[in-house]
């Protein structure tokens, strides 16, 4: 699983090592949420579903709990608006260059 | 001489009176026993559905018959031994009883009417946004007067959660959102491995010192023939069944659980029972709708202790189970 190189942590999450340890190997977390970015769309998914469907978006935070979560997702909302971002740029691509500093295709 | 002889006649004789009175009152254990074992236990209940439901319950065993009835208002509790009723003498010490409650009822409701005074005191403080400190230093009163009312405000407060649920959603969030979320570096996040768990010995993994610390019961049953101790187990069973199955059963309803499927289930198992029981089960299914409707149960039997007392001891004295119990002795035994 691809992660941000800034997180949005909602208050919940406390043990963040081991959270990372566990979205870095596929590994559910009981409750975890996760704030996504999929082909240029900002979504939030559970954990689990993350780790067993396959999927491989890049995750931009994460809470405990989907209601928390989507406050997350609102606040990293709010704070890319306020630092006046482009969102053309949240394709696959050029998100990834964007959030994880990386070009495309190439591994964190 | 002649003295002697006397003394040890009367001696004899209360040796004999002794005896006999011991010889009395182990007869009269035994016939009480043997009475409470060969007595049996009747048992009978009964539920209709009318208007209301409606039913009773009956348990009656030598002396003793306890009986509950239910007329769809209260259930009623009838105990009687040797025909004399626990509950009159109940309700008759309550009769005594009720007016000195009613006084105390009536204490309690001249006590209470001050409290709707209060409540709107409170909703007005909890609604105020403004704090309480500001009120203090508006009103200035005097120091006797100031510890009233703070000691009143100390009362009327609510709990700090209840004054945050009175604010607007909105200003709650906004003041909420930038204090829950939190923006962290990942590379200042170190990984951490999970701790396993410590309670599990690494013996249960391994299994190497797990017969060791094994229970000694099941030890003990590992040792014997399983299948007999199987049939032993299903014998008693089986004979504690027939000991507590009912007499006579009736049960006529009309059943439907709103799954036409599961209501078939239900009916396939009201068939198997009426093989059993006969034709006293009459179980009608309605597929359309979940419903339980012209409910009539009656069950009758009775319970015979001394048949459950010999399937027990039947049991404990089967091969495999003695040999168990006698394992387990032997191991008390060394304990000690």
């Amino acid at each position: 699983m691809r992660l941000a190189k800034t997180l949005y942590i909602t208050q919940s999450v406390q043990d963040l090592g081991t959270v990372i340890y566990a979205l870095r190997r596929n590994i559910p977390v009981f409750r975890l949420w996760c704030i996504c970015l999929e082909n240029g769309r900002l979504s939030v998914q559970s954990s689990r579903s993350l780790c067993l469907r396959g999927k491989d978006p890049l995750v931009l935070g994460f809470g405990m709990g989907q209601a928390e979560t989507v406050e997350g997702l609102v606040a990293f909302v709010e704070a890319q608006a306020a630092a006046g971002a482009d969102w053309s740029l949240y394709q696959r691509d050029t998100a990834e260059k964007l959030f994880c500093g990386i070009e495309a295709g190439k591994e964190a | 001489m002649e003295i002697l002889l006397q003394g040890l006649g009367a001696l004899f004789f209360v040796v004999r009176l002794l005896l006999f009175l011991v010889l009395i009152v182990l007869a009269l254990v035994l016939v009480l026993l043997l009475a409470a074992l060969i007595s049996p236990i009747h048992y009978q209940a009964l539920a209709e559905q009318g208007e209301k439901w409606t039913g009773s319950a009956l348990v009656r065993w030598l002396f003793v018959r306890a009986e509950v009835t239910y007329d769809g208002d209260e259930p009623v509790v009838q105990v009687k031994l040797f025909g004399k009723s626990f509950s009159e003498a109940k309700q008759k010490r309550a009769k005594k009883r009720k007016p000195k409650r009613h006084s105390q009822t009536e204490k309690k409701q001249a006590k209470t009417p001050a409290s709707p005074v209060v409540q709107p005191e409170e909703t007005t403080l909890v609604s105020a946004e403004k704090p309480v400190e500001i009120k203090k230093t508006e009103q200035k009163p005097s120091a006797a007067a100031e510890t009233d009312i703070q000691e009143k405000e100390i009362r009327l407060q609510p709990p700090a959660e209840e004054i945050i649920r009175e604010k607007p959603e909105e200003t709650a969030q906004e003041s909420s959102r930038p204090s829950k979320i939190r923006r962290v570096a990942l590379e200042e996040i170190q990984e951490k491995e999970p701790e396993q768990e410590s309670e599990i010995s690494p013996a249960f993994f391994t299994g190497e010192n797990e017969e060791q610390k094994e229970n000694i019961l099941w030890q003990a049953i590992r040792k014997e023939n399983l299948k007999e101790l199987l049939q032993a187990v299903f014998r008693l069973l089986r004979r504690i069944f027939r000991t507590v199955r009912p007499n006579d059963l009736r049960l006529r309803c009309t059943v439907g659980t709103g799954d036409p499927a599961m209501t078939g289930w239900v009916l396939a198992a009201a068939g198997m029972a009426k093989a059993k029981f006969g034709e006293h089960l009459q179980v009608k299914g309605d597929f359309s709708q979940a419903t339980l409707a012209d409910v009539f149960f009656q069950v009758k039997g009775k319970i015979c202790m001394m048949t459950l007392a010999w399937a027990g001891i039947a049991f404990v004295l089967t091969k495999p189970v003695r040999h168990i119990w006698i394992t387990l002795w032997k191991a008390w035994k060394r304990k000690e």
